[in-house]
């Protein structure tokens, strides 16, 4: 999450074949164009297209209107965010994408061992609550009655990118803000809606947030000072980033908390 | 009048409900599915004609070598036949019984397995190759017992139930049964689901880890599960770091077991050797990671089926039980007396009162096991089943068990062809693809 | 690894897992820093002792021995344990004592969800707060709560303590410095879920 530059989004776009990516980055162009949309700028790198866009409308019209590009997998539209995922270690990340060069007030990560849905970029997380913009998951666990939210969503109108369960935390909260509800108040309703295990952080506009299931199934350990707070799943995680010691808190069951700006 | 019985609400299903009205609660036993599913009955071999030499009996050599876990273990399970005995716990089993077992791998140069109550010494003794189980109730768990495996066996869950834990009557949990538990005397035991210190794959890989530190990284770590969702549970288990799995279906044994988890849990063993088999190629693990198959293995065709469709080895409980004497009417049994039921139909091994000594705890009908006895002739089933194995290898031109293949396999039916995903005989076609 | 009767100091465990994993020669370590998952797990007879936080299943399974965490342990501390003592200096978390079958576990501070979930035997002390679904599914064994109690969970219930228990409980607390605790709550199982209500008839003991 970094800087707010007024009107201007960010979109991150992923296609599946290399080879297509030219031809997706000027179908894309010219489907913002259509919407009304100025490009600021546009750069490609392998199979992603990022482009920065200056766009006064409704944010779901012109990501509606960018998902029917054929071959267009989106992997976020921000006003000050953006999702970078891709096949590898993290160090290739920072080399790759210049993950370790980005300048922002907080952001979430995720490292996956898939367990029920495809093994590829776009069902890797974190997942961008589409086409809600800046809201986005990261999950550990099995949410159990996700094929019926699935549905539910969907007779709603709403759109699904993958077969992946952790993507409708995204949408579930995204619902819930629209409505008016607070993040914390969001995290705590979803600790009723979703069934199964789930550890999950959500990084907004204005904060982070994480919610630990019932069960206290998956693991979360936190660490804060006055100047950051690190969440980690596990504290080997947090070591490399504070080598002094601090007070590692593991959170308790059907816990939320948020932190906002 | 019309007359005829109906198929849904039939005699069977009458007198469950009948019996519901008075027990109020869901029914258990033991044994085995009665479901009539797909099984390896449904395939049938193609044997060489002219395309093929077929291999003689005696001279020509037929190998039933298997190397389990060769992956990470320094030192792999070698077995002498892909045939090895399967966990069962002592407590669902007498002490006679698990002897026998442990006698009988031995003779035959293969292994047996410990199960959901911790390891008998004699057992231990009578075993040259043991596999330690570690179940979510770890019940007399014992790192020294770990230590000393020949290999260690994971449960996540087994076919007949999956998705639950261990259950044993109280009548059976006494004496050292109890002891060894670390139970009350008399106590209805239901073991937990799940494991008490990982709870998903990710913390899996992490047991997994601790498991082989245990053992000092020497022996295979195998993962065994109950047939379900197998292509997602298998590429789990692989990527957690299993050197072995093994897929247990939903016509596998049980000393007891609701009723509803045998019959509506888990899928048949032919689709699930199926699904595994594709779930390590996906992963380009097959071949590396052993895969064994468990779950209504009668004989040796079985057994073969079961190694051409993709699994490396297979695990036997039931019929083991059968050759030590499992329903079969002995001078000093009664049936119909002692169980309520003629030999051949008996199921109630969570009763306790076995009338022949395997699925018991009393000492009276314990006696009517003897071990040595018990071991020979669990000895001579696996000896034939592994000549049957041999016999079928060798007519389909083969010289190695490990190179039966599913091209050797012809569907009988259709639902066999879509669950196997071999032509149905007759025709080129594979059904359900 | 270790030789009997050694003393051995490990400098940056940075918090990885499976540290001294299935030790059963008598000897002393001493990790200067956080351990990770399963630190001291299967110990039989040495002394741990950590000088940081423990994540999941801190001595798992251990037989005898003793274990102690200066700051706090994981989900699953103790997880179960068979024999000796299992000390934590700060806060345990989920499910402490799963299934013990002997020894005993001492929490300096509180203790989460599910502390003492099918609970055999031996001994939980909880000098702080202890939270929901306490000794939920437990056959026997005590737990003593010092603090406040979230919930009982299914089948464990409170028990009046008797003096000389209390004396028991406050003798191990004082051996790790601990004085200012002096009352506490004992809970056990209530037993009311041993058996199924109902047998079928070839169920019926011949008793």
């Amino acid at each position: 999450m970094g800087e707010q530059i007024d009107g201007d989004l960010v979109i991150r776009i992923w296609t599946e074949n290399v080879q297509d990516i030219s031809s997706v980055a000027a179908r894309s162009e010219e489907t913002v164009r259509h919407a009304g949309g100025v490009i600021r700028s546009t750069s490609t790198l392998d199979q992603f297209l990022r482009l920065v866009v200056n766009y006064q409308g409704e944010v779901a019209d012109l990501a509606d209107a960018l998902i029917k590009v054929p071959g267009v997998a989106i992997h976020s539209i921000g006003t000050t965010s953006e999702v970078i995922k891709d096949i590898g270690t993290p160090a290739m990340m920072d080399v790759k994408h210049g993950v370790g060069e980005i300048l922002g007030t907080h952001g979430i990560g995720h490292v996956r061992m898939a367990t029920e849905s495809r093994v590829d970029v776009n069902h890797a997380h974190p997942f961008w609550a589409y086409p809600f913009p800046d809201i986005t998951v990261v999950h550990n666990g099995q949410l159990t009655n996700y094929h019926k939210l699935k549905r539910m969503y969907e007779d709603q109108g709403h759109h699904f990118q993958t077969g992946n369960d952790s993507e409708i935390i995204a949408v579930y909260l995204a619902g819930k803000l629209a409505e008016g509800q607070g993040l914390k108040q969001a995290l705590r309703s979803s600790l009723d809606d979703l069934d199964g295990t789930f550890t999950y952080l959500v990084a907004t506009k204005d904060g982070l947030g994480y919610a630990k299931d019932q069960w206290s199934a998956k693991p979360l350990v936190t660490m804060e000072t006055d100047d950051v707070i690190a969440i980690a799943s596990e504290e080997i995680s947090l070591r490399g980033v504070f080598a002094e010691e601090i007070e590692r808190i593991e959170p308790q069951n059907s816990e939320v908390m948020t932190w906002l700006l | 009048m019309v007359t005829g019985s109906s198929q849904i609400w039939a005699p069977w299903v009458m007198d469950d409900i009948h019996s519901k009205a008075e027990l109020g609660r869901y029914r258990i036993r033991g044994f085995s599915s009665f479901q009539n599913v797909t099984h390896f009955d449904d395939l049938t071999f193609l044997s060489t004609g002219l395309t093929r030499f077929p291999l003689e009996g005696y001279k020509e050599r037929c190998n039933t070598r298997t190397v389990i876990g060769g992956l990470n273990a320094e030192q792999p399970l070698v077995l002498e036949t892909p045939i090895y005995i399967s966990g069962m716990s002592y407590g669902a089993l007498s002490a006679n019984a698990k002897i026998a077992l442990g006698k009988a791998a031995t003779m035959i140069g293969s292994a047996s397995c410990t199960g959901d109550g911790g390891m008998l010494q004699g057992e231990r003794d009578a075993s040259d190759k043991l596999v330690y189980q570690v179940l979510p109730s770890r019940y007399g768990f014992n790192p020294h017992h770990l230590a000393g495996a020949q290999a260690v066996e994971i449960v996540v869950g087994q076919g007949a139930k999956p998705g639950t834990g261990g259950m044993l009557m109280g009548i059976k949990v006494q004496g050292d049964v109890a002891e060894m538990r670390d139970l009350p005397q008399g106590i209805d035991q239901r073991s937990p689901a799940r494991h008490p210190d990982w709870l998903g794959p990710d913390d899996l890989a992490v047991k997994i880890e601790q498991i082989r530190e245990a053992t000092d990284w020497r022996v295979p770590v195998h993962v065994k599960l109950g047939a379900c969702r197998v292509d997602d549970d298998v590429k789990l288990a692989a990527k957690a770091g299993a050197d072995a799995i093994v897929i247990d279906s939903m016509v596998a044994g049980t000393g007891a077991s609701a009723e509803v988890l045998i019959e509506h849990s888990g899928i048949p063993t032919v689709p699930a050797i199926v699904m595994a088999r594709e779930a390590l190629r996906e992963l380009g693990l097959y071949g590396k990671v052993s895969l064994i198959a468990s779950g209504g293995i009668r004989h040796g065709a079985d057994a073969a089926k079961a190694l051409a469709l993709g699994a490396d080895a297979v695990a036997i409980g039931l019929g083991a039980l059968i050759a030590l004497n499992c329903n079969k009417e002995i001078p000093e049994s009664n049936f119909p007396e002692e169980i309520g039921v003629e030999a051949g139909l008996c199921h109630h091994c969570h009763t306790g009162k076995c009338p022949v000594g395997i699925a018991t705890q009393d000492p009276l009908l314990t006696q009517r096991l003897d071990p040595d006895e018990g071991a020979e002739r669990v000895a001579n089933y696996i000896n034939s089943m592994t000549m049957e194995m041999t016999l079928l290898t060798r007519s389909l031109g083969k010289s190695d068990v490990h190179s039966l293949e599913p091209e050797d396999l012809a569907a009988l039916t259709l639902e066999a062809s879509a669950m196997a995903r071999i032509p149905l005989v007759g025709t080129n076609k594979v059904f359900g693809e | 690894m270790a030789a009997k009767g050694e003393e051995i100091t490990v400098l940056n465990p940075n918090a990885r897992h499976n540290l001294g994993v299935a030790i059963f020669d008598m000897c002393t370590i001493r990790f200067e820093g956080s351990v990770g998952y399963y630190a001291a797990s299967m110990l039989d007879g040495p002394e741990v002792v950590i000088e940081g936080n423990a994540g999941w299943a801190l001595g798992e399974n251990m037989m005898a021995g003793k274990i102690s965490v200066s700051k706090n342990a994981g989900a699953s501390v103790g997880s179960t344990m068979r024999g000796g003592e299992l000390f934590v200096g700060g806060d345990a978390g989920a499910r402490a004592g799963i299934s013990m079958k002997g020894g005993s576990l001492i929490v300096a501070g509180n203790s989460g969800f599910l502390t003492g979930f099918m609970m055999q035997k031996g001994r939980i002390i909880i000098c702080g707060d202890a939270g929901e679904a306490l000794g939920d599914s437990m056959y026997e064994g005590t737990i003593y709560v010092g603090g406040s109690i979230a919930s009982l969970g299914a089948d464990a219930t409170i028990e009046e303590i008797s003096e000389e228990e209390l004396l028991d409980v406050l003798a191990a607390l004082r051996d790790h410095g601990i004085e200012n605790k002096r009352s506490f709550t004992k809970v056990v199982s209530a037993k009311k879920l041993y058996h199924y209500d109902t047998l079928e008839r070839l169920e019926k003991s011949a008793l």
